[in-house]
């Protein structure tokens, strides 16, 4: 088989069998991490001193593990606990971990910069606070933060494969197999590679387009 | 209107940490009347007027706005905000909005009118300060300075406040965009409401202030007619501050 040929049929199998997976993990890892990250940082921004130091150890913490050893310790350590987990779901909860000290550094790096500009108006035409966090903070910090999430879930996208080891078919697992099945690394290995690329491409230019609007809007440039 | 005054302030402290940036204002406001506060940076002038509404809250000292101790400790803070309108020297609107979505905000969230009817006051509002319905729909960024600081006074006058405070409302503005802003200032004063403007424009002051404060140094230092503040004043510092104004207006 020409080179052309197998890469084609290589990238057609990982499509069908293991992005999917790939999808699945990343994008519930993302929102896992979204969701942990908007809670980290609500507790950093409102609570007292205290709270705040805790919620920087924690992202400290969770910034100096290795994806694949937390990946480790939840599907492998978590049993002896009484915990035991399925694969995806190790994955998941795993990048989600890690991904949330990320998120939570972008959204609060845009919360200081909106509440800086806007906190004062919000407050001074009698909104409560809570009004003026739900109308006029939190929907710019989406805004502003939107590029940096976008990146961040290409980070996740690419460290999903770290699932591989713990078992997780997806795309580069998909990839490996079709290697160890035909004896021939390179054209496997490179179709996943064109995979990731395209999709993290084409993310990158929906960050740009982003910052376009964002300008219009305002915000930097 | 009449003599009933709407905001007196007395004895008002602020710190800020080791700063004494109030050191006992005393001011009293009468309805309908125009005062305004001149005085170097840094002498406390937005200070005074964020604790007026409460943004920063006063160490010592009482303010009664409108009949009521707004600095005892049981006040609805929002109830006073929503009396007292803010403008702002970087126009502050919210960027996410446009132009009459920005005078809405406070109609519907903090007055709970209807949507229809905040959009009436809304366009009234924006009408009266000269923002006309092909800007109305605009985002912030897509509006002049000069148009975005009318579309903030727009988003305080809507409220029907009691009172207005300006804090340095020209001072971000290119200067061909300073006088639109300054005529709708003037405007408001002349319908008899109640302002007050912190602000280096001394023209603006001679033409529109019932009384000129001068402060230096978290005090009031000297108070009274436009014409005797400005023109005459009596203390050395307000005399070496005012004249050093006018030097500048003189070179322009």
């Amino acid at each position: 088989m020409p080179l052309f040929e197998e890469l084609a049929t290589a990238l057609i199998i990982i499509v069908r069998y293991g992005l999917s997976n790939s999808i699945i993990v990343s994008a519930l890892a993302f929102f896992l991490g979204l969701i942990l990250g908007f809670f980290l940082v609500f507790i950093e921004v409102l609570g007292g001193r205290s709270a705040s130091l805790a919620v920087n150890s924690l992202v400290t913490i969770l910034r100096g593990v290795p994806p694949v050893l937390l990946l480790f310790i939840i599907f492998y350590g978590l049993p002896s606990l009484g915990v035991s987990l399925n694969n995806i779901t190790s994955a998941i909860i795993g990048l989600g971990l890690i991904s949330s000290a990320y998120q939570s550094q972008i959204l609060r790096s845009s919360i200081q910069v909106v509440v800086a500009r806007q906190m004062e108006a919000a407050l001074s035409i009698g909104l409560s606070k809570w009004s003026a966090y739900t109308s006029v903070i939190l929907p710019q910090v989406l805004r502003l933060s939107l590029p940096g999430l976008v990146n961040e879930y290409t980070v996740i996208l690419k460290d999903s494969s770290l699932a591989y080891a713990i078992g997780v078919v997806e795309a580069f697992t998909q990839a490996v197999h079709i290697a160890q099945a035909r004896f021939e690394y390179f054209t496997p290995l490179l179709a996943v590679a064109l995979l990731y690329f395209i999709i993290c491409f084409s993310l990158s230019q929906v960050v740009n387009y982003i910052y376009l609007k964002l300008r219009v809007l305002g915000y930097g440039g | 209107m009449g003599d009933e005054k709407i905001l007196i302030i007395e004895d008002l402290h602020k710190y800020y940490g080791k700063h004494h940036i109030l050191k006992g204002v005393n001011l009293q406001v009468d309805e309908g009347e125009t005062v305004v506060v001149i005085g170097p940076s840094g002498s406390g002038k937005s200070t005074l007027l964020r604790c007026i509404n409460l943004l920063v809250k006063p160490d010592r000292g009482r303010i009664i706005f409108d009949n009521e101790e707004i600095t005892s400790g049981k006040i609805d803070v929002r109830k006073v905000r929503e009396k007292i309108g803010f403008v702002f020297q970087h126009f502050n609107l919210f960027l996410h909005l446009t132009a009459i979505e920005n005078v809405m905000l406070g109609l519907t969230k903090v007055k709970k009118y209807p949507e229809e009817k905040a959009r009436k006051i809304a366009e009234e509002a924006l009408l009266s300060v000269g923002i006309t319905e092909e800007l109305w729909g605009k985002y912030p960024a897509q509006l002049s300075g000069g148009q975005q600081q009318r579309v903030a006074i727009a988003r305080a006058i809507a409220m029907e406040p009691k009172l207005l405070l300006f804090d340095e409302p020209t001072s971000a503005l290119d200067p061909e965009l300073i006088g639109e802003v300054l005529k709708v200032m003037e405007k408001l004063a002349n319908e008899g409401r109640t302002m007050i403007v912190v602000t280096h424009e001394i023209g603006f002051a001679l033409k529109t202030a019932d009384r000129v404060v001068f402060i230096d140094d978290g005090r009031i230092v000297e108070e009274g007619k436009p014409e005797d503040v400005i023109l005459n004043p009596r203390t050395e510092r307000a005399k070496r501050f005012l004249s050093s104004i006018k030097e500048l207006y003189r070179l322009e």
